[in-house]
């Protein structure tokens, strides 16, 4: 395992939870384990409901009314951000850590040139008079592909295309020159077409500045496209991690094998999808066992009664699966 | 925008038309003689005669109107029968000083209103939302010559603070009488550096302005406040937030700014609204504007005076909707571009 001083974010033992005194407590993350090297694209997969946005929140601490941190710790840049005064988190905000959204269209202010809205944002953490901002911003835009910085700094939200405001969301993430940038599934509202650009465009960025992506996404090949490694949530737990292509090759958790096997490609033509039978259980914390247990169809007794440690495969690799820990002894007494 | 603006002129003339054509047919049916009235009691009927004679009472109603339309547009609004003078002549005299009360009473009412509203949503379910709202139901629900009345009984007769009534106090008119410039008896004092006037002016316009104000206060918190509400819980308010902006400027600008359209529509309309009630709440506090003149041509079937008050009122309305529009343009580049 990494040391946390090298590590551009990490996140440990991290839960959330809703409700509490008047509404039922709900488990939303349940111990959360990421490391996040310096210039590193994570992709943090899953499916809707596990938690993969309620992790990029608490990373910025801003959790929607009535969500918590109950535990853990948020380290970036060698900070527990969790203890941050909320000033100086602000100025983190928007400068260190950025977020890009998944609706470009309804993400920017529909009052207010895009121009203004980066400009904004400029203004709110960098020392730089009108004609700096104005040079940074044409800088910016013409990396992100948006090279007629007139137009489009003029331009209202409505008067420009998803991808292209996708394109200005990255504009704005980058203006600062972050060290992180969450992109909360930035492709999901665009067209097929569109959102490989915007990955490439993504990837491309990356290389040249080296910033940090957390890249949260339920899109398979999205994640093989611009990610280093993979951590894979299930119900608020980091179940599986491990580099992008290795994860693809040989994933040990049941349940990411079988989130594999239910993404469409072009070798799995004509047969049948596979489909993970259920659904996540409504409060992971309530469940004592491997919360993957009731739909998992290699799952044992002893998968119901013990919450599986994170096991390492190889170096690089960890699975949080009984059967990873000891394949033969825990199938023998199956 | 220029052709918005065409086609909202356009509608605006159209409205005014349509008013002109109502106030006219309505002043003709009502059952009245209006030249009897014009002569007053115990008129004979050759005088009568005469009188109608004179005044095209005789003619085709749409001859009428057309003669009515040619007169208003050359500034000839007709002879009050109450008080013998031009009805515009009559209405000019006043208007400056219902004109006084109602701006200042918006510009109130905007202020607060919207601050209130702004507060109730930021603190939404906790005590200031609570106290915000229950002076916006207090606000609307109150009547106007009652607060007017429980508003003099505490700043005049308990705490002696203000004025009871009137728009000045008798002696300044010896001691710093105003020169008049625009009829706003405040901006007149100010401008001219009149300060003793300035004072006594603006202390007689407080209670008045705050009884008008009352309503679209309410109103307006209450418009603000919901879509304040709305607002704040759009994708941009917290991409804003994720940017670390400041959130002060996250509420008052970004959120803010979009919340304003609702609540300037309910503006316009609670605007015309104001304007019958600054009639009652000028007879309250004795202020000498177009309500007691109204008033009188009311009962008295002044139907001259009668018919200019209402195209006044018809203009006014017409006028503050087209501003109402253009502002919302201003504000919202969707509409502004569309």
């Amino acid at each position: 395992m990494s040391t946390t001083t090298d590590a551009l974010l990490t996140i440990d033992d991290l839960r959330v939870v809703f409700g509490g005194r008047h509404a039922p407590r709900l488990t939303a993350l349940d111990g959360v384990e990421l490391r996040l090297a310096p210039g590193e694209s994570l992709g943090l997969v899953g499916e809707t409901g596990c938690g993969k946005t309620m992790t990029g929140l608490s990373v910025l601490r801003l959790l929607p009314p009535g969500a918590k941190v109950s535990t853990g710790s948020i380290r970036f840049e060698g900070e527990d951000l969790l203890r941050m005064p909320e000033r100086r988190m602000r100025r983190l905000r928007g400068s260190r850590v950025t977020m890009i959204f998944q609706n470009p269209a309804s993400a920017f202010n529909p009052v207010f040139t895009i121009g203004w809205q980066i400009d904004r944002v400029m203004s709110q953490h960098l020392d730089l008079d009108r004609r700096g901002r104005r040079e940074r911003l044409a800088e910016v835009l013409g990396e992100v592909g948006l090279p007629d910085v007139d137009r489009i700094a003029a331009a209202y939200p409505h008067q420009l295309s998803g991808g292209m405001l996708q394109r200005a969301m990255i504009a704005m993430a980058l203006v600062n020159r972050p060290s992180l940038v969450i992109a909360d599934e930035p492709t999901t509202a665009l067209d097929a077409t569109i959102a490989a650009q915007i990955l490439a465009l993504l990837r491309r960025l990356q290389d040249e500045h080296g910033f940090g992506v957390l890249f949260i996404t339920h899109n398979l090949p999205a994640v093989r496209q611009l990610c280093d490694r993979v951590a894979v949530l299930y119900a608020g737990r980091v179940i599986e991690t491990a580099p992008t292509a290795e994860l693809f090759a040989a994933a040990q958790h049941p349940y990411t094998r079988g989130l594999l096997a239910s993404a469409p490609s072009v070798a799995s033509r004509g047969s049948r999808l596979a489909a993970i039978e259920g659904s996540v259980p409504p409060d992971p914390g309530a469940v004592i066992g491997c919360s993957f247990a009731p739909r998992c169809p290699l799952a044992f007794d002893e998968c119901r009664r013990v919450r599986p440690p994170a096991v390492p495969i190889t170096p690089t690799h960890e699975s949080a699966c009984l059967l990873a820990l000891e394949p033969d002894t825990a199938r023998a007494s199956a | 925008m220029s052709r918005f603006l065409g086609r909202r002129l356009g509608t605006a003339i159209l409205v005014l038309f349509g008013v002109s054509l109502v106030t006219f047919t309505l002043a003709r049916v009502i059952p009245s003689n209006p030249a009897a009235l014009y002569i007053g009691p115990r008129a004979r009927a050759e005088e009568i005669a005469r009188v109608t004679e004179e005044l095209g009472l005789n003619r085709p109603l749409p001859l009428q109107y057309l003669d009515y339309m040619g007169d208003m547009l050359t500034g000839d609004w007709g002879t009050s029968i109450g008080t013998k003078r031009p009805v515009l002549s009559e209405i000019l005299d006043r208007l400056p000083a219902t004109l006084e009360l109602l701006i200042t009473a918006m510009v109130i009412a905007v202020v607060f209103g919207t601050l209130l509203g702004v507060l109730s949503a930021q603190w939404r379910g906790r005590p200031p939302d609570l106290v915000v709202r229950l002076i916006a139901i207090a606000g609307v629900s109150m009547p106007a010559f009652w607060l007017g009345l429980l508003l003099q009984v505490l700043f005049f007769r308990q705490l002696d603070l203000l004025p009871l009534s009137g728009r000045l106090d008798t002696d300044i008119r010896f001691i710093s009488p105003i020169t008049d410039v625009t009829g706003f008896f405040t901006i007149d004092a100010f401008v001219t550096g009149n300060w003793v006037a300035f004072g006594d002016a603006a202390a007689h316009l407080v209670l008045p302005a705050v009884t008008l104000a009352a309503y679209p206060i309410g109103l307006i918190a209450r418009m603000t406040r919901a879509s304040m509400l709305e607002a704040l819980g759009q994708d941009y308010v917290r991409s804003a937030r994720a940017y670390g902006i400041g959130e002060r400027t996250v509420v008052y600008r970004l959120a803010l700014r979009n919340a304003l359209p609702p609540t300037l529509t309910v503006l316009g309309l609670t605007l015309a609204y104001s304007l019958t009630g600054a009639f009652f709440v000028e007879i309250v506090f004795n202020w000498p504007g177009l309500g007691q003149f109204a008033v009188d041509a009311l009962l008295n079937v002044d139907y001259p005076a009668v018919m200019g008050i209402a195209l006044l009122g018809a203009a006014g309305y017409v006028l503050i909707n087209l501003a109402v529009d253009i502002a919302q343009a201003w504000l919202d580049p969707r509409v502004r571009l569309a």
